[in-house]
């Protein structure tokens, strides 16, 4: 945990894995937030 | 000694703040599961026909009680002391503020103490707080008062978690760096990240759903009960995911512990398939209720067809997970079959996780009943509910945490393991008594017995009598023993001798399994119990569906 510095050391596959974690993290978030708010409103409307 | 637990070892004595931290989680963790069970008991002795020993008032504020402290604040502080270590022991880092977790940890104990109080006091709401019946009670604001104070327990320490992740990245802008950080963290601290996309809004959702409710209570505002419902449901969902993935995060842990066995396959897929529940959970939060009149049907079709899925990133953890042992084992000479005999079956951590997986498995095939749009408005107030419930919870998740302290109590309190004999048959006891009460309360669920509900012997049928005999009576008191035996054993670690100042108080849970003497790439033994699984699941639907054409209301 104390050396993030070797660039040689990460692969393209390691890069991704960020990407899609950001990615997946972000949308899994927003959903979720989605579902907490958005349903009163859909209740509302039922 | 072996290197795993040595590196942890050090890990724990480089931060006695840490430590103390830890130590204050575990300990105030097991105090609310002993209260839990005392709970528990006293449910038994209602529930029981062949004991119906006390009155049905006292089984509603049991059920409370034992609802509220084993299930929201067992598991609320010890995923919180797992939160820690992963973002401190197994990364090997300090946490960000030390201070801000005591804050934390503090809130989490008001909220132990309120919650006590408000069930002592007869505020027998059961831990849905349903907003109709607390009218009743003068004092269900501390049981929400108790929630809110948890949730910002709980949300200071997440916060503190973040802080301490993004912390311990070097460059904070760097995608360089965060690559390296996501490939040296274990899968267990990635799990702890992945989790946190489920734990803040359900954090979220915990205070949009009880602040109203306590305001209400006070006499401070209205509130809309089917609203109310839909968001407690909304927060339970999202907050009974965070196990789910927490057991697998603390399995890839004791699979290491325990058996030095480490992933053929690549630690980017066992992370990425952490990725899976994020966008797995959330949608499914339906399938608790397809029991509700006021959610059209289109909408429930959705939600059970949806919910079908949402086992899917388990089970491809349980094959890494049977994969890095199979693998292990083989590759140290075992045979095709043989390296299951050779299994640390003795190692009342290994045993655990075990058992854990286990009760997961057949709590996980029975609960695949009640997702069934059609078959869960007719089970959903059954017994059948709580009896897969608790092979999966104090089953798959609960054993999981068990193990995972069978190791963490030597570690933070520095004193060998007591009691290794009895150890040895706690997990196997509480294993074999959760599925006896899950498979015979299931039984009990569909010949009619009601949940939630104080049943006295003679209101029962014979047949129902008996099943919760066998159930509860049974499974319920072996289950019971095997809890206070764990307790027991905890106790004792912490109190019997002086703290050790070297990692040899360790020395009777290190593996001691021959050095691999090939490289053995392919698990296919690790593949029957996802297939098991599934076709588990398609014997119960159809089982479940037969027992449906078969209920007279159906058949005219």
């Amino acid at each position: 945990m104390d050396n993030h510095t070797k660039k040689d050391a990460v692969t393209r596959g390691d890069k991704i894995l960020v990407w899609l974690t950001l990615l997946v993290l972000l949308l899994g978030g927003v959903l979720s937030l989605m579902v907490v708010f958005l349903v009163d409103s859909v209740m509302s409307s039922m | 000694m072996n290197k795993i637990i040595d590196s942890l070892w050090q890990a724990v004595n480089a931060d006695e703040q840490n430590c103390k931290l830890l130590k204050a989680f575990v300990f105030t963790g097991l105090i609310t599961m002993a209260i839990g069970a005392v709970f528990a008991l006293l449910m038994l002795l209602v529930r029981v026909p062949a004991f119906s020993a006390l009155s049905a008032n006292t089984y509603y504020q049991a059920l409370t009680g034992h609802g509220i402290f084993m299930f929201i604040l067992w598991f609320s502080f010890i995923q919180a002391t797992f939160l820690i270590m992963a973002g401190t022991i197994l990364m090997k880092t300090r946490l960000w503020s030390v201070a801000l977790a005591w804050v934390g940890f503090g809130l989490m104990v008001g909220a132990v103490g309120f919650a006590l109080v408000g069930v002592l006091a007869g505020a027998s709401i059961t831990y849905h707080g349903a907003i109709p019946l607390a009218e009743q009670f003068s004092s269900a604001w501390m049981i929400y008062l108790s929630f809110i104070l948890l949730t910002l327990g709980m949300l200071l320490t997440t916060l503190d978690f973040i802080m301490t992740v993004i912390h311990a990245v070097e460059k904070k802008l760097s995608l360089t760096s965060w690559a390296l950080f996501f490939k040296d963290i274990p899968i267990s601290t990635f799990a702890a990240i992945a989790g946190l996309f489920i734990a803040i809004p359900g954090l979220v959702a915990s205070l949009k759903t009880f602040l109203p409710a306590l305001l209400w209570t006070l006499g401070w505002g209205d509130i809309h009960p089917e609203m109310y419902r839909m968001n407690w449901h909304v927060a339970f969902h999202i907050y009974h995911y965070i196990p789910a993935l927490t057991l697998v995060g603390v399995a890839y842990v004791l699979v290491e512990l325990c058996a030095d066995a480490h992933s053929v396959y690549s630690k980017k897929l066992a992370k990425g398939l952490f990725l899976l529940y994020p966008l797995f959970v959330p949608p499914t939060f339906l399938y608790h209720l397809l029991v509700d009149p006021n959610i059209p049907q289109g909408i429930k079709f959705v939600g059970t067809t949806l919910s079908l899925l949402v086992g899917t990133p388990t089970i491809l953890h349980m094959f890494v997970i049977v994969g890095m042992l199979e693998t292990r084992f083989k590759s140290a000479g075992y045979g095709a079959l043989g390296w299951l005999r050779h299994l640390p079956w003795k190692n009342p951590a290994f045993s655990s996780m075990m058992m854990g997986l286990f009760t997961l498995f057949i709590g996980g095939l029975l609960s695949y009943m009640t997702l069934q749009q059609t078959l869960a408005p007719l089970l959903h107030n059954t017994f059948a509910v709580p009896a897969y419930v608790h092979a999966i919870a104090a089953g798959g998740a609960n054993l999981m945490y068990m193990g995972a302290l069978y190791y963490a109590m030597p570690l933070l309190w520095k004193r060998p393991l007591w009691g290794m004999k009895l150890a040895r048959i706690q997990s196997y006891l509480l294993g074999f008594g959760l599925l006896w009460m899950s498979i015979f309360g299931v039984a009990a669920g569909l010949s009619g017995v009601l949940r939630r509900y104080a049943l006295a012997g003679e209101e029962l049928t014979d047949a129902s009598a008996q099943m919760m005999n066998l159930s509860l009576g049974i499974g319920g008191t072996l289950s019971l023993l095997a809890i206070l035996l764990f307790l027991l054993i905890m106790v004792m670690t912490a109190l019997h001798r002086k703290p050790q100042e070297n990692s040899q108080v360790m020395a009777n849970l290190i593996p001691t399994i021959p050095p691999a003497t090939s490289m053995i790439q392919r698990s296919p033994m690790a593949l029957i119990p996802p297939l098991l699984f599934i076709i588990g699941i398609l014997v119960m639907t159809f089982f479940a569906f037969h027992w449906l054409r078969s209920l007279s209301i159906y058949n005219g």
